[in-house]
């Protein structure tokens, strides 16, 4: 890599930088200052006429190429007329459809994947059958961290995973490049933001390589965290932080402002009534649910900053800091969709190298002293150096790797065409062992510090009000498995689940907590282990979540509770409870008067009574039917203190979730039959307790929308 | 085009940026407008006063195979269905339907009496039929597991659990009830207010007939739950009642929400327990008819056999009485029982 220019000034020593600082030093020749400006300024303000390259690099015709030129030559400026007559360079035309190809794969899933997102409710049940998470799942790397971190693997996430895995091994980063809605996201907003780079960019947007191995480092460091459960890779993950970034930060705003526009069409100013209601239009069913989360702006700085770092390298995340890539292009290594370069057709006019999207192409320039090359752990296949080389001289072909075919005897040896030589991932002995060391060290550490214990945390955080949703693994590996990808969040019906800040420590940034007076946990929605992609939240029944999953203990606070401290009559909490489980008695009060017309120490004319004392009805719970669903406490009409809260007390995890199979990632079609079946008699004990259910909720496999509860008001009217 | 190289920006651009953000801004802006001042229920029709040879309470009794019936013969003892309902109204109902519990649990309102309600409004010329119950359960199944979804099955109703504060519309209740009992005691030592905020319904704000279609419950906290504490079920802002004391409030509301017609489901009555049960279930197999409703609650305690609940013990009865909404003693009214 001796002549790759040198990008960034290596800081040695005060280089004279003209600001007038203090240091003393004597400016460097003049000549050496205007590179360095050249360098570290985003976009050249030099005179057009002399950004300009020669002309036949336009016209890209071999013989008029002059290399020095198009090498050094700054590529910020152009006319338009000049940017027309490249654009209608013909390049690889066959390369361009292949491009325009890529490009509607992008946007399509793109677009899937925002549908699939807009579809992941809890009344939402008609995906065609797809899963909704299935962009979740095909991040094999999530499957992988469960496997070692949890030793927990979802089943149903191994058939995208391996449907990712071996289309990486055929054909490199295919995912980054077409599918992942993250680098799309990125590409989207990079055609948005920087436009006018877009085409032609500066060599620092192309060509700086010192990053790559940041993303391997950071692999290495969080797989080494992950073997003590310590799980600091779900941060860089690229599914899951798109998932995070659409769920805290795009659909809310984007629900509010919605909603918002549809109220304003809705108003009518005249007695504050609906106009379009009154004419007989309902829009409600236009309406998006109105969800808040906490602790959306962290996660937006970090959608954003990595936006931002586009500005700096094309596709910076992608190429730079994601895990998943990292994991991607270790296996992209052995893939047979190659590139084949005929060195001897190149007329090195490097705009594959400068405007390659992830930066693939080594040794290009005409004095290259080692050979040209391209690193297929880098490249995400996205077609573009094939369709910009003006030569035609970039081939990419899946062909059977040479080696291979030599070995069958299907060629002569030394004769089957060969891609151009790899670049080697930089990635030594010793940055393997000492990555994978720290990373180790980092999960001792974290699992050694007296707040990780298990539930210590909590019993001295929050006032043990900290719940998990129901069906959470025990807590261990719960935040070793959670990816925070908020689709739990996402789904909740009731905006209970919020991701948690620091209730569960550091680990547990951005972990699922239910919080009832945001929103209770409805009895009969099963929707978070339902749409959970690592498993994490099991999948359940409402069945189980009345039998099994004890998420807390709802606990009255006599003081100020109206029925406990006014003696008011307040039954809310029983007539809320699905699960019978806030039970009203009576009892004697002699602080409060037996007639509200008169003063407590009345006393007769005899002398002997006084007006002290009346019974008074007050809730208990009964601890053996409580799940700590929150109900009580979301409706509680003691306000904004709840009087009866729900605490993590007896907070029951053990729960053997039903079997899943492995095709249950693509498609869930019974999936919901084959978690009820049989439960109703399994939970029943006598015949006597399952007719009553099947009464009251129908028979299992409906979520109570089968016929069991169906009731024929009017047998004889005509329908 | 300006010149690409040209520094800053010039005084076209500017401007359009800033009007730009202005449109943007002041578009967002409007998002938080919900609309000024109250609404007020002045759409609905008054309730028609007393005529002679017209029952002010119809009890109807029957078996229950004939609900419907009873229900269609209590409506036309008070005067025929077209006495409130008139073509081209739109009507709002509110059966008591937000529990997940089956019919014979008496928790709800009947199915049959419901659809034979429906349908009689529905002949009567209603352009527009809503049931309305703002269900503490999950309303789905809530109204499946109650039967309305069925009971409307084929009929042009709609049912509707109004759970989201965007289908209310904000009205201002005054305060009717004296702070001071007549012997200058507070009757309530928190009742205080003046005006309470409330939120109904904008399908009642915009309706012309209100209909209320209550069961005869036992209600621990309220002591009965028929006619007047049902509209409860037709506010958003419950947890303040809860707080100020549910009497006065339920007063209050009866005197501000004033239902067109009162059909009154005592076929089951749900005698401990209440609201919700699951409790000791009779069955009168009775249907009433009227417009007024403390004397409907009023007459309907002697349902309630179990507890042995008389009009003197519910508060809400008494307060009502006294601010005129009602007569509490029924002995001077035209009941007519069939």
């Amino acid at each position: 890599m001796t002549d790759i220019p040198q990008e960034f000034p290596v800081r040695r020593s005060c280089g004279g930088c003209g600001s007038g600082c203090s240091c003393g030093s004597k400016p460097k020749p003049a000549e050496q200052r205007v590179k360095l400006a050249e360098i570290t300024s985003f976009r050249k303000k030099k005179p057009v006429a002399e950004a300009l390259p020669a002309e036949g690099v336009l016209l890209a015709t071999t013989g008029t190429i002059s290399p020095s030129d198009i090498g050094d030559g700054p590529y910020a400026r152009f006319t338009s007329e000049q940017k027309r007559k490249m654009r209608e360079q013909p390049g690889n035309r066959s390369a361009h459809n292949i491009v325009r190809v890529r490009r509607a794969v992008q946007v399509a899933t793109f677009v899937l994947f925002c549908v699939l997102f807009f579809l992941t409710t809890a009344t939402q049940e008609n995906s065609y059958g797809i899963n909704k998470n299935l962009f979740m799942l095909m991040d094999f790397l999530n499957t992988l961290k469960n496997g070692i971190a949890s030793h927990k693997i979802a089943v149903y996430a191994i058939g995208p995973g391996l449907f990712i895995l071996l289309l990486t091994m055929w054909g490199g980063r295919i995912f980054c490049g077409w599918i992942c809605p993250l680098g799309t996201a990125i590409d989207i907003s990079d055609r948005f933001l920087y436009r006018k780079g877009k085409l032609f960019y500066t060599k620092k947007r192309s060509d700086t390589k010192r990053f790559r191995n940041w993303k391997y480092i950071y692999l290495l460091l969080g797989l080494g965290a992950l073997t003590f459960g310590v799980d600091i890779l779900t941060f860089g993950d690229p599914i899951s932080l798109i998932t995070r970034t659409f769920t805290f930060c795009i659909f809310p705003p984007l629900s509010y402002v919605w909603n918002g526009l549809l109220n304003v069409a809705d108003s009518h100013y005249v007695h504050g009534g609906s106009l379009l209601y009154s004419l007989g239009y309902n829009i409600d069913n236009l309406r998006l649910p109105t969800d808040h989360y906490y602790n959306g702006l962290g996660v937006l700085l970090i959608f954003v900053g990595l936006i931002g770092l586009s500005g700096f390298q094309e596709r910076f995340w992608c190429r730079n800091l994601c895990p998943y890539g990292g994991l991607l292009a270790l296996i992209s290594r052995i893939s047979w969709l190659r590139h084949y370069i005929k060195m001897d057709g190149c007329i090195h006019c490097k705009k594959c190298e400068f405007q390659s999207r992830m930066g693939c192409y080594d040794n290009l320039d005409k004095n290259a002293k080692q050979e040209a090359m391209h690193s297929i752990s880098e490249c995400i296949q996205c077609f573009r150096c094939e369709t910009v080389c003006p030569t035609d001289v970039i081939q990419i072909q899946a062909r059977v790797p040479a080696s291979i075919k030599e070995a069958l005897r299907m060629a002569p040896h030394g004769t089957a065409p060969r891609p151009e030589p790899q670049t080697e991932i930089d990635l030594g002995k010793r940055r393997v062992v000492s990555a994978l060391g720290a990373g180790v060290l980092w999960g001792t550490v974290t699992q050694s510090s007296p707040s990780a214990y298990q539930g210590t945390i909590r019993r001295y955080n929050k006032n043990n009000k900290a719940m998990r949703p129901p069906g959470a693994l025990p807590e261990s590996q719960f935040l070793a498995a959670c990816t925070r990808c908020a689709e739990c969040m996402k789904v909740c019906p009731t905006n209970a689940l919020q991701p948690a800040t620091f209730e569960f420590g550091l680990q547990g940034l951005w972990t699922p907590i239910l919080v009832p007076a945001i929103g209770p946990c409805a009895e009969k929605c099963t929707s978070c282990g339902d749409v959970c992609p690592t498993g994490d939240i099991r999948p359940f029944t409402w069945q189980d979540k009345r039998y099994k999953l004890k998420m807390g203990l709802a606990s009255v606070d006599q003081s100020i509770c109206v029925a406990w401290n006014g003696g008011r009559d307040c039954i809310v909490c029983a007539e809320v409870c699905p699960y019978s489980a806030v039970v009203f008695r009576d009892t004697f009060d002699d602080t409060l008067p037996k007639d509200p017309t008169l003063p407590i120490d009345h006393v007769d004319a005899t002398g002997k009574e006084d007006n002290r004392g009346r019974k008074k009805r007050v809730p208990t719970v009964d601890e053996r039917l409580c799940t700590g669903c929150g109900l009580c406490e979301y409706h509680c009409p003691v306000m904004p203190t709840h009087a009866i809260v729900v605490y993590t007390y007896q907070e029951d995890r053990n729960f053997k979730e039903p079997a899943e199979k492995w095709d249950d990632g693509f498609w869930r079609g019974n999936w919901d039959a084959r978690k009820d079946v049989g439960k109703d008699a399994q939970y029943a004990s006598t015949k006597e307790e399952l007719a009553k259910h099947i009464a009251l909720d129908g028979p299992s496999g409906g979520n109570g929308s089968s016929s069991g509860a169906a009731y024929n008001p009017d047998p004889t009217a005509s329908q | 085009m300006a010149d690409e190289n040209k520094q800053g920006k010039s005084r076209r651009q500017f401007l359009e940026a800033a009007g730009g953000t202005a449109v943007l801004g002041g578009l967002y802006g409007l998002t938080f407008f919900q609309g000024e001042g109250f609404a007020s229920p002045k759409n609905i029709r008054p309730a028609p006063g007393s005529q002679p040879g017209i029952p002010d309470i119809a009890v109807v009794e029957g078996n229950p195979t004939t609900y419907g019936d009873i229900t269609e013969q209590a409506v036309n003892a008070v005067g025929g269905i077209s006495r409130f309902v008139k073509k081209g109204d739109k009507v709002v109902i509110t059966p008591n339907m937000g529990w997940m519990r089956t019919p014979d649990q008496a928790a709800t309102t009947h199915p049959a009496v419901i659809r034979r309600l429906v349908q009689m409004v529905q002949q009567a010329g209603a352009s527009r039929i809503t049931l309305i119950d703002y269900a503490l359960d999950d309303w789905k199944l809530a109204y499946q597991i109650c039967g309305a979804r069925d009971a409307v099955k084929g009929t042009m109703a709609s049912l509707l659990s109004p759970d989201h504060p965007t289908m209310y519309r904000k009205v201002a209740i005054q305060s009717k009830v004296p702070n001071k009992t007549t012997d200058g005691a507070d009757y309530d030592p928190r009742h205080h207010y003046d005006r309470i905020e409330q939120m109904l319904p904008r399908d009642i704000i915009e309706a012309d007939c209100f209909i209320v279609n209550p069961v005869v419950k036992d209600h621990e906290a309220a002591v009965i739950t028929i006619a007047m504490k049902k509209l409860m079920g037709c506010i958003w802002n419950r947890k303040d009642y809860h707080r100020y004391g549910l009497h006065p409030c339920i007063a209050e509301l009866n005197m501000y929400l004033r239902p067109t017609l009162i059909v009154t489901d005592a076929t089951r009555a749900l005698q401990t327990r209440g609201p919700k049960g699951p409790g000791i279930v009779t069955t009168p197999n009775k249907v009433l008819a009227g417009t007024d409703p403390v004397a409907m609650d009023s007459y309907c305690c002697q349902f309630l056999t179990v507890n042995g609940v008389t009009p003197d013990q519910v508060p809400h009865l008494i307060i009502a009485d006294s601010l005129g909404r009602g007569k509490v003693d029924t002995s001077g009214l035209n009941i007519e029982e069939i």
